[in-house]
């Protein structure tokens, strides 16, 4: 009933939003009015649950079937106007898609869902503003809660859609959100075939690029590859609607988004052959669940242990209907009050489940291993996770750094680069976890902008950031804007900047990105020209005998003026050839500026400044700008301490009253009497959550060759630094060892790991005690023995004498 | 359950030796007194045994008892550092006084009680030594380890409970001189 009525609430609501907007279309009187008394006769007459479709049989239903849009209609694929299909309506009508809503994967906005052990956070990234700010709509204590930054609902859909299966923030659309476009947009429904299609042609990588295109309702379509999703609703103004159609004034910019359904796929029908896996592959969950070291080619990655022996994922993650997928960690059954899913656990797979009377309690569930651990004092077993053993990166003296899909956005693939650097995570950071059990875990350093406001940091949104002291962040960006200009100005080669004997090109991102190239300029810096892999002036220094420029050299100079000129604002491009300074005139001829000393190269070498109002000569670039290019060259860092010491004052600049920070690396960085100090604060400690995942073989495991591993005085697992990364390049990141995230005693544990040294001393010792103990106890025992006469028995009389 | 074992078992032999002390009210008498072949190595050796004895038994059952944990941290490396003494020292005691306190006809020098509580104490740190040592050797699985340490705790139970009754009976003869 419950369910049947909230589907009627929404059709009358529909209706009335459409009926008013559809004026000039008759069928939006008609057709809603039978969509409304066929809701109204469903509700006074389907008052049963749906009935759960599982008759026993371990055959997956074929599933051919008729596709609904999301107003419950048949979709015809070959009419031209056809809807993207509905997973509400179309999986709905078999499987309870409100049931399946309050899953895992989807209830996470949801008060009453259990939070559960903290997870991976999403995390916001703007490498433009140096930020990476975990979030989560749960109360995990890794996160912000989006609210308490100003992210909506529908914020948090296009940010994270991508990786998102759709339901939860996707259809908040009663959230109030004034710039929400649901609208346009439509509902991110839950996307079944994400997970559980078999079928080669679902791409998901393709639902990522719908989703970031504002074409929420049709990213399910478009990934499942039965039909080709064109357009963009992000183009479309606020006040278009889906039952609009297509843009009749716009076919080129905001063509509105629209699907065409591969009749191909259809039978005569209109039924399409969906193919279904009830479990999902693996390959689906490693789209959202893909962790990787950016370091190791693909070629020397090895799958988790489970996988390479046959087991899937949804082996051990199960669900069933509802969808509440297992997670696997041990204290979940006493969180979701269920004896059940201690069975998916490591210790309930392989040990069994303590206290079960039936087969649970055996352990080696689907013919796995059962551990012996021998020589392991159980301590080990108190003290420690599985995952502590077993999985993720063996521990080195410094963690490594790891790429995950959600928070790196891999997986999405296309001629942009979709992938980002940040956030940086680090893996493995072994942390006393929320059971008391030491745990591998992946760790990242939150990074924001924030203003203070007495002990607390209040983050900045990062498009306010890039507004104000985008310019002076994003000095990749600046130079590239130049090589961008100068590549119009330029006959043939492509423009580079060559600065500390290393050359910048553009690249696919818009910024900077170093070039190799086998002859260097003879200048540095200097704007120049590459051209068959050695650097040239973007002019040849020639010059007539009468002082004069040549005519070539004139024309190449003009060239470049010009095409400077472009992103010149209110400067004037002017060339250098020693003491003289050029500029194009009015007529568009090359002419000498008078009363201006010019700072021309060597050799005649023509040098690129930019004239200003005041008829003083600037480079083409800051001077800071040079150098933070030069230092940021070839690493992952966003910006330098001096670009933020710089953005700090312009930002104390425009806004006095509010004391600004800048959160990374573990510390706070802000303004104290001008120059750039540096602080501890809670919101700058790191966050972390645990890695299940690769679970390495046993005969890899921590101490499955030696105690020595683990106990030694520089063991990493206790000793391995532990170092604060994030998007700014500093000496002053925050720096730990791993004892301190473990919650153990230092001291104490480098000298347990020094009384291995002399452990195989002290055994032979000891044995040699026990035998001399034991040989003693044999001579008393034999004494006793022989009184008591068991051995001996007494010769009695010689029968001789 | 290990806790409360170990305390009423102390308890109760405690209780066991002032009765004893109660009904004998005759002092035992001091036997003859063979002289020790090495009486100065004799004294330190048994004074180094006492000493890793009391260590034992605080560290051990000072944990176990009044904290309610298991051995831990710092207590642990000055448990097996005394174990190392009281080892040594049982086995030296078992090899200079085994004449002496040899069960058959030739020890006069302790009284057979003393005898009976040192081949028992000798014979509970052989299975304290084994408790301990055999599961380092990788042959144990986690049951057996956990088998182990408990094998571990009792024994060492015996053993103090053998000690305090060695240690009234030698007060008593003390006493008695």
């Amino acid at each position: 009933m419950g369910r049947n009525t909230v589907s009627l609430a929404w059709d009358v609501s529909w209706l009335l939003q459409n009926a008013a907007r559809c004026r000039t279309c008759l069928c939006a009187f008609l057709w809603p009015l039978g969509l409304l008394s066929t809701s109204l006769a469903v509700a006074a007459t389907n008052e049963l649950p749906l009935p759960q479709h599982w008759d026993g049989s371990r055959v997956v239903p074929v599933h051919r079937i008729v596709l609904y849009d999301e107003n419950g209609e048949d979709i015809a694929p070959g009419y031209a106007r056809a809807m993207p299909f509905s997973a509400r309506t179309t999986c709905g009508a078999c499987h309870d898609y409100a049931t399946i809503s309050r899953g895992f994967h989807f209830n996470y906005m949801s008060s009453n869902a259990v939070a559960g052990r903290a997870g991976q956070p999403w995390i916001w990234v703007d490498e433009r503003a140096g930020m990476q700010l975990p979030l989560a709509y749960r109360p995990w204590t890794n996160a912000w809660h989006p609210s308490s930054l100003g992210l909506t609902p529908w914020q948090m859909t296009l940010e994270f859609g991508r990786h998102m299966p759709g339901g939860g923030s996707g259809e908040a659309t009663d959230a109030a959100d004034p710039e929400a476009r649901w609208q346009v947009s439509g509902p991110l429904e839950i996307n079944c075939l994400g997970c559980h299609s078999a079928s080669p042609r679902q791409d998901q990588s393709e639902w990522a690029k719908q989703v970031m295109r504002g074409n929420l309702r049709w990213a399910a379509t478009a990934a499942s590859g039965l039909g080709d999703v064109g357009g963009m609703a992000s183009r479309m103004p606020d006040t278009w609607d889906v039952v609009q159609g297509p843009n009749k004034d716009d076919a080129v910019y905001a063509v509105a988004p629209n699907v065409r359904y591969d009749v191909s796929l259809f039978d005569l029908k209109n039924r399409a052959l969906i193919d279904i896996s009830s479990r999902p592959k693996d390959a689906r969950c490693l789209y959202c669940h893909s962790v990787a070291q950016p370091d190791t080619p693909r070629e020397a990655l090895d799958a988790d242990v489970h996988s390479r022996a046959g087991i899937m994922c949804a082996d051990c993650h199960r669900a069933g209907l509802d969808h509440n997928i297992s997670r696997g960690y041990e204290t979940e059954a006493a969180d979701r009050h269920d004896d059940r899913v201690r069975l998916n656990s490591c210790r309930g797979c392989h040990l069994g489940t303590e206290g079960a009377r039936d087969m649970a309690a055996v352990g080696g569930r689907l013919g796995t291993r059962i551990p012996a651990h021998r020589g392991f004092p159980p301590i080990h077993f108190e003290k420690l996770s599985c995952t502590a053993c077993h999985s993720g990166p063996w521990p080195g003296d410094r963690h490594t750094r790891v790429k995950t899909s959600r928070a790196n956005r891999l997986g999405i693939y296309g001629v942009a680069r979709w992938a980002t650097d940040a956030p940086f995570i680090a893996e493995p950071v072994f942390v006393k976890g929320q059971d008391g059990r030491i745990a591998p875990h992946r760790m990242m350093w939150p990074s924001f902008w924030a203003v203070r406001s007495g002990d607390a940091l209040i983050p900045l949104d990062a498009g306010v950031i890039t507004q104000s002291v985008g310019h002076i962040l994003e000095a990749g960006e600046a130079v590239a804007r130049i090589l961008v200009a100068l590549r119009q100005g330029l006959a043939e080669g492509e423009p580079v900047f060559v600065s500390s004997g290393i050359t910048f090109r553009v690249s696919a991102d818009a910024t900077v990105e170093p070039a190799s190239c086998a002859r260097m300029a003879a200048q540095d810096p200097a704007w120049a020209a590459m051209a068959n892999d050695t650097v040239v002036p973007l002019v040849a220094p020639a010059a007539s005998s009468t002082g004069s420029l040549d005519r070539a050299t004139e024309d190449g100079i003009v060239s470049i003026l010009s095409a400077l000129a472009a992103v010149a604002g209110s400067n004037q491009p002017v060339a250098c050839i020693g003491a003289r300074v050029f500029a194009i005139d009015v007529d568009g001829f090359l002419a000498p500026l008078e009363g201006i000393a010019g700072q021309g190269g060597q050799d005649g070498e023509a040098t690129w400044h930019w004239l200003l109002p005041d008829k003083t000569l600037a480079p083409l670039v800051p001077e800071f700008v040079v150098q933070a290019v030069t230092e940021l060259a070839g690493t992952e860092f966003s910006f330098t301490e001096a670009q933020l010491a710089r953005a700090l004052q312009a930002m104390a600049a425009l806004d006095p009253a509010r004391q600004h920070v800048y959160v990374a690396c573990g510390k706070v960085f802000e303004l104290r009497n001008g120059a750039l100090a540096v602080s501890d604060h809670p919101a700058a400690e790191p966050r972390a959550w645990p890695a299940a995942h690769n679970v390495r073989p046993a005969a890899q495991a921590l101490g499955a060759r030696q105690c020595t591993e683990c106990h030694s005085y520089n063991a990493p697992f206790f000793f391995a630094g532990v170092e604060a990364r994030g998007p700014l390049k500093t000496s002053h990141a925050g720096f730990s060892l791993m004892w301190q995230f473990e919650g153990i005693a230092p001291n104490f544990n480098r000298l347990f790991g020094l009384t291995f040294l002399i452990r195989s001393m002290y055994k032979t010792i000891m044995f040699s005690l026990a035998a001399v103990i034991a040989l003693a106890l044999l001579l008393i025992g034999l004494r006793i023995l022989k009184r008591a006469g068991v051995f001996f028995v007494s010769p009695g009389p010689d029968p001789s004498e | 359950m290990f806790k409360w074992i170990a305390i009423a078992s102390v308890l109760a032999t405690i209780a066991g030796t002032g009765l004893h002390r109660l009904i004998r009210r005759k002092r035992l008498p001091a036997p003859p007194q063979p002289l020790p072949r090495f009486p100065r190595i004799e004294a330190v050796v048994v004074a180094m045994t006492a000493v890793g004895f009391l260590v034992l038994a605080i560290t051990g059952f000072g944990g176990a008892t009044f904290l309610s944990r298991p051995l831990h941290g710092y207590w642990t490396i000055v448990h097996v550092s005394a174990s190392g003494m009281f080892a040594t020292g049982i086995a030296c005691l078992a090899v200079m006084r085994g004449e002496a306190y040899g069960l058959g006809n030739a020890g006069r020098r302790f009284p057979s009680g003393m005898k009976w509580c040192f081949w028992l104490s000798a014979a509970s740190t052989l299975v304290l030594i084994l408790s301990i040592l055999v599961p380092m050797l990788r042959l144990l699985g986690t049951p057996a380890q956990s088998l182990a340490i408990d094998i571990h705790r009792y024994a060492a139970l015996v053993s103090l409970i053998a000690a305090i009754v060695y240690a009234h009976l030698a007060r008593s003869i003390r006493a008695g001189e």
